[in-house]
């Protein structure tokens, strides 16, 4: 007999634990305690449960924000989305911002560029800088260089620093990959020297000289249409092949060259 | 059940609570590889994990032709794995007389011709052939 | 007095079932989100819920059932695999369903020999049952005489899997197929003449050129500089390389060739499989 009362009490108590609420509660700190991943599956629970809409308006917002931490950025402006519309006035700002982020991180830069115009126009301090900076990185993403040397001197506390790293950056505009090809057309190799890409331009060079002489040779020794059949084939192929990987060298060069001098700028942010 | 749960909050507060700090101001670490880093070098894993003397030797070719010959080139090859990676794959999995045939087979298969006879990788842009691998249907749907 | 209590605390404990039904970890919610998750495609997610309905109840038969099923659809079959094992005592004593959802883990594996070993010692499967999974194994190992046999068990005419499955044994034992020795012997006698009988007289074409251009170019240089200089001998020995690929080739292509012709059957007996089960 006790046995069973002794039953009924646990089973009835137990039960009262991990409430809707509860798990709503115990969902928030585990993102306060950034364990994002276990959080979001937490507020999958609440959503799913949350027959009445009351947790939801107020669970969007943290999803989100476990889904960017985690990296999911994607996912998390879906989330943010949501957020936005149950959400008002500065936070409305705020979620547009980790949107702008989450587009930036994407390469999506056109959409970034149209959440960036849907922000209010009097913002916080703290989400005007962050607001410049987003742009100072649009700008440079897309190339436009001027806006973003601009907007990077505006927060980066060392201007001149800035100024030096945009110069720079001016120099990397000077290396054409149209100049790289016209000038493996003219002589191979010479245009993967002129960006700067030496072992590649000595291979080149002495692979297309090569075949030039085996060609030569064999046209020589027996006829031109046996050098024509057996080498000029194979000259063709790494001479065209040669020019346009130098256009692809030049092309990539300048790809790393402005990925190093935007990490340098954003070392100037930093600091 | 109650109690473990609020035992394993305070446990989960004291190993986090220090971290906290950081999520303010503009996290610049995160967009370090916003852009392309235009890094175009390329590793063959292919020729790695050897088991004897031939599939060295092998690989030591492929790796010579694909440093000095291959990139000098653009993509050419109709297929992916390209004609190179399917002959030091092929060798490796089947020897060398019957790899070799293979090989050679595939060289004359490389015409782009006959696009129909492939799966199509969309990602490449290039037709599927992987000498270690055959299609199989799958029995069961994956969707119920 | 004891009873009044008794009487008392049963529906105190009542009452308080009804709060109860808020606490989202427990039984019921657990299966209905579980459900949710499976329905919705979030596979992985689901195998968690499964796994701790499972746990909370071990004599529940259906979230057995959702759990084998999750950890199917989320790709990791050899752990559905191993985990029947686990939570089942005898699995040739688990229901039809059950039974069913452990060959399909069984069947993704592609271990036929295991799956018709399980077939032969389960004692709660019906035998058509039995002898169509056991079709079906045939038919995706390509063994298409096997399968009839199997097939051939199931006398119930209005059975439209077995009925589907007739057809499609028919078509694979009597469809035209290519010989490989054939297609090997014609590109013996002229190089890519079996790629051309096998359908690719494109790749004929192209093995002839350049199996002909390499005899063309060493016979020429024989003529030119003798047995004795190496040119003519670099040319023989592509040329010998392409031709003998391209028997190899040939013999390749005409299996391919009969391979994709099943490979349509078999798809077409996986869609009436997933139909059926």
């Amino acid at each position: 007999m006790k046995r069973v009362i002794f039953l009924m009490l646990i089973t009835s108590l137990s039960a009262f634990s991990q409430g809707i609420e509860e798990s709503f509660l115990f969902a928030n700190s585990l993102y306060e305690n950034q364990q994002y991943q276990n959080a979001v599956e937490t507020y999958k629970r609440v959503l799913f449960f949350d027959s009445d809409d009351i947790y939801g308006p107020q669970s969007y917002k943290k999803m989100a924000d476990c889904l960017y931490e985690t990296g999911e950025f994607a996912e998390a402006s879906y989330y943010y989305d949501l957020a936005y519309f149950t959400h008002s006035g500065t936070e409305q700002a705020d979620i547009t911002l980790q949107k702008i982020s989450c587009h930036l991180l994407l390469r999506e830069y056109n959409l970034a560029q149209v959440e960036l115009f849907n922000l209010p126009d009097s913002l916080k301090e703290n989400q005007t800088e962050q607001k410049v900076f987003y742009e100072a990185m649009l700008a440079f993403a897309t190339e436009d260089f001027e806006m973003a040397e601009e907007l990077f001197k505006d927060i980066a506390p060392d201007t001149l620093a800035v100024h030096e790293l945009f110069r720079e950056n001016d120099k990397i505009n000077k290396l054409s990959p149209k100049k790289a090809k016209i000038l493996s057309i003219i002589l191979p190799g010479l245009g993967q020297f002129y960006a700067g890409d030496v072992k590649n331009g000595l291979n080149s060079l002495l692979l297309t000289g090569g075949l030039l002489y085996l060609g030569a040779a064999s046209a020589v020794k027996t006829s031109i249409l046996d050098a024509s059949i057996s080498v000029l084939p194979w000259f063709q192929r790494y001479y065209s092949g040669g020019y346009n990987k130098a256009e692809a060298i030049a092309e990539a060069k300048i790809k790393e060259r402005r990925f190093k001098v935007f990490n340098e700028l954003l070392d100037e942010v930093e600091n | 059940m109650k109690y473990t749960g609020i035992v394993f909050l305070l446990l989960s507060l004291l190993l986090c609570g220090n971290s906290m700090a950081q999520s303010s101001g503009k996290r610049t670490n995160l967009y370090r590889n916003m852009l392309e880093d235009g890094n175009i070098k390329k590793t063959y894993w292919q020729a790695q994990n050897n088991q004897n003397e031939l599939q060295t030797a092998f690989s030591g070719l492929f790796l010579f032709y694909k440093t000095f010959f291959s990139s000098q080139d653009l993509t050419v090859c109709t297929f992916t794995p390209s004609c190179s990676e399917y002959g030091i794959l092929a060798i490796k999995s089947h020897g060398m007389i019957k790899g070799g045939l293979m090989t050679m087979d595939r060289l004359t298969r490389c015409n782009g011709l006959s696009p129909q006879n492939y799966e199509f990788d969309k990602k490449l842009m290039l037709l599927k052939d992987d000498p270690t691998r055959e299609p199989l249907v799958p029995v069961v749907a994956s969707y119920k | 007095m004891k009873k009044g209590l008794l009487i008392f605390l049963g529906i105190l404990s009542l009452s308080l079932k009804v709060i109860a039904q808020e606490n989202l970890y427990n039984e019921t919610n657990t299966r209905k989100f579980g459900e949710y998750l499976l329905e919705s495609g979030q596979y992985n997610f689901a195998v968690k819920e499964f796994e701790r309905l499972n746990f909370l109840n071990p004599s529940d038969s259906n979230a057995k059932l959702n759990l084998m099923k999750s950890y199917r659809l989320s790709g990791n079959w050899e752990d559905g695999i191993r985990r029947s094992n686990e939570i089942f005592e005898d699995l040739n004593l688990i229901p039809r369903p059950h039974s069913i959802e452990y060959s399909k883990l069984l069947l993704t594996g592609r271990d036929w020999p295991r799956a018709q070993h399980y077939w032969e010692t389960n004692k709660t499967l019906p035998s058509p049952d039995k002898a169509l999974l056991n079709t079906t194994a045939e038919i995706f190992n390509s063994d298409f005489q096997k399968a009839l046999e199997y097939v051939s068990l199931v006398n119930d005419s209005t059975n439209y899997l077995a009925e589907g499955y007739r057809s499609i044994i028919d078509r694979g034992l009597n469809g035209k197929r290519k010989s490989p020795f054939l297609a090997g012997f014609m590109s013996t006698a002229i190089p890519g003449l079996g790629k051309a009988y096998t359908g690719n007289w494109k790749d004929g074409l192209v093995s002839l050129i350049f199996t002909g251009g390499m005899a063309f170019q060493a016979y020429r240089k024989f003529n030119q500089f003798g047995a004795n200089n190496y040119r003519p001998w670099i040319y023989t020995a592509i040329g010998t390389g392409f031709y003998l690929g391209n028997i190899y080739g040939s013999v390749k292509s005409a299996k391919v060739k009969n391979r994709k012709r099943i490979n349509i059957l078999q798809h077409e007996a996986s869609d009436l499989f997933n139909a059926y089960y």
